[in-house]
């Protein structure tokens, strides 16, 4: 059972009022599968021509159904290549933001760059502050048989602390605060 | 770069990398004692540069290491400083002293947690890390604050006595309402913790040493305030009692940590200025400042060159010509390895220092 003071807190009140927009977790659960079905439609119409299987530890092979079973059409909408930095913002101006950018293929020395402020969706405005987190991707896709260049950029959603996660850090803090001195 | 150092040489050393991976100062404080000031890293293989330098001059880490000084946790300054301190065993760690311990580190855990679930880059984790090892050791922290002795080592031949010039009274007193702000807006959304003013609670150094002494600016700015920062120091503190010979220039020469009284009250003429330039947007130093500082000193060295590469990292031609079509600013910031090495006999009267340069470092001539 939390105590009251505990279930009050500031933190808890805010994650909950965040986690309650649920369209922020179907907006995931999209990703996710767009993001699953990005890596089997790399190459569409190989997919059509594989026969899937998954080995199990005991060497059993199971048949695992087809995504496709017919060649695709040529319009189809895919992604052929891209690129993709994790962006904190640094500073806000009048009319642009600038961002430090971690390549995500590419974890070693970052890059930096300024964006409009009208580049950040409508979606995304109240996520836009100093010190956000966003996602910077540069893709080459297939656009209905035209090979097109996107810029997309996407804030991050805040992470959810429930009352089991919150009442584990309150405890460390205070094992921490307890064993800590000063001189 | 010689390895070994001898009992009577005081020796700082000064490493940058360009701005953007941090800075950090090694210190051979004499007799096989050695203490080092904040860290950073090598980008590329995540280790901590002045833990590498210690190994590389064969320092007995474990041993002689007896001080580590986190002068405040912005990034520039702290990566890599959990991973020296484990290897420090016999370290004490030494930062500006929170009044109230629990808000602070309740700002610091929950901090902590979204990096692990990496909702955010941290500012605190390098901090967690260590205030976790330093628990484990049951060894308390050195507070810093105006005027406090930190370490001292004294022998028949010399004694050497580093001091805390910052934060003052007032900074420590304002910090306990900046966490509760810092803690409010850490509870919105997807931010990470951004620290407005931690350069005022930068700790500054001052070490004696028979008759020489160095001032270590970190990035101590300017206040209008003379209750902080530099003022306060030029005013109120009392353990500074010579001139210092040698100056490393606070947070990267820029205008706001430039106090003239400084200059001509604290520092000899034509002292040994080094700084740690910051080659990121509004570079630092400006030419206006360099002209300034060499003003009052001929001896001035910087870690690396200034100057912004203007390149993002290089990529595949098709996608380096979309990234450029839809984004014309973008840059990579350079790793620039430079150490400044200065040495001194500690019993020679003259303030003479026999100067290094590694790296990318350089002097810089009006």
């Amino acid at each position: 059972m939390q105590s009251t003071e505990t279930l009050d807190h500031w933190v808890l009140d805010h994650e909950f009022s965040i986690k309650n927009n649920h369209k922020d977790d179907n907006r995931l659960i999209i990703d996710y599968l767009e993001s699953q079905i990005k890596l089997e439609v790399n190459d569409p119409y190989q997919v059509s021509n594989k026969t899937s299987s998954v080995e199990k530890k005991n060497t059993e092979t199971y048949k695992v159904p087809k995504l496709f079973t017919e060649p695709l059409p040529r319009g189809m909408n895919y992604m052929t290549r891209s690129q993709t930095w994790v962006g904190y913002i640094e500073e806000i101006k009048n009319e642009e933001f600038v961002a430090k950018l971690i390549d995500i293929n590419d974890l070693t020395t970052y890059e930096i760059a300024a964006f409009d402020n009208s580049d950040v969706s409508k979606g995304d405005e109240e996520l836009f502050k100093l010190g956000a987190t966003f996602y910077w991707s540069v893709t080459f896709a297939n656009f209905k048989g035209q090979r097109v260049k996107q810029s997309l950029i996407r804030f991050k959603r805040s992470v959810f602390i429930d009352e089991n996660d919150f009442e584990e850090i309150m405890l460390d803090v205070d094992k921490l605060s307890k064993g800590l001195t000063w001189d | 770069m010689d390895k070994l150092v001898d009992d009577n040489i005081f020796e700082i050393s000064l490493i940058g990398t360009g701005g953007g991976y941090g800075e950090s100062i090694v210190i051979h404080l004499g007799s096989k004692e050695w203490i080092v000031i904040d860290s950073c890293i090598d980008p590329k293989t995540n280790k901590s540069l002045p833990l590498e330098l210690l190994r590389l001059k064969g320092v007995d880490i474990a041993n002689d290491v007896k001080l580590i000084i986190c002068t405040h946790w912005h990034d520039d300054h702290i990566r890599g400083i959990s991973d020296l301190l484990e290897n420090c065993i016999n370290a004490r760690f030494c930062m500006a002293k929170a009044t109230d311990t629990g808000k602070f580190l309740q700002l610091v855990g929950l901090d902590h947690y979204k990096a692990k679930v990496n909702a955010t880059a941290s500012s605190t984790k390098e901090l967690a890390n260590c205030l976790k090892i330093i628990e484990e050791r049951k060894i308390p922290i050195k507070g810093a604050e105006q005027d406090k002795l930190l370490y001292s080592v004294s022998n028949i031949e010399h004694s050497t006595n580093v001091f805390s010039l910052s934060p003052s009274d007032l900074v420590i007193d304002e910090f306990n309402g900046e966490i509760s702000q810092l803690i409010t807006d850490y509870g919105q959304t997807n931010r990470k913790i951004i620290n407005n003013t931690p350069n005022e609670k930068s700790v500054a150094i001052y070490i004696a040493f028979n008759n020489h002494s160095v001032i270590l600016g970190s990035d101590l700015e300017l206040s209008e305030n003379k209750l902080k920062g530099w003022k306060c120091i030029v005013d109120n503190c009392s353990c500074i009692n010579s001139k210092s010979s040698l100056f490393k220039i606070p947070h990267h020469g820029s205008s706001n940590a430039y106090f003239k009284d400084v200059w001509d009250n604290l520092l000899i003429g034509d002292t040994l200025a080094n700084i740690t330039p910051w080659n990121r947007g509004g570079k630092l130093p400006t030419k206006e400042m360099l002209l300034k500082y060499l003003s009052h000193t001929k001896e001035l060295y910087v870690t690396s060159p200034i100057g912004i590469n203007n390149k993002p990292k290089k990529r595949d031609r098709d996608l380096q010509k979309a990234i450029y079509r839809f984004n014309k600013s973008l840059y990579e910031v350079k790793f620039d390895f430079g150490v400044i090495q200065c040495r001194h006999n500690i019993n020679q009267k003259n303030t003479n220092w026999d100067i290094e340069l590694i790296g990318k470092a350089l002097k810089v001539l009006q």
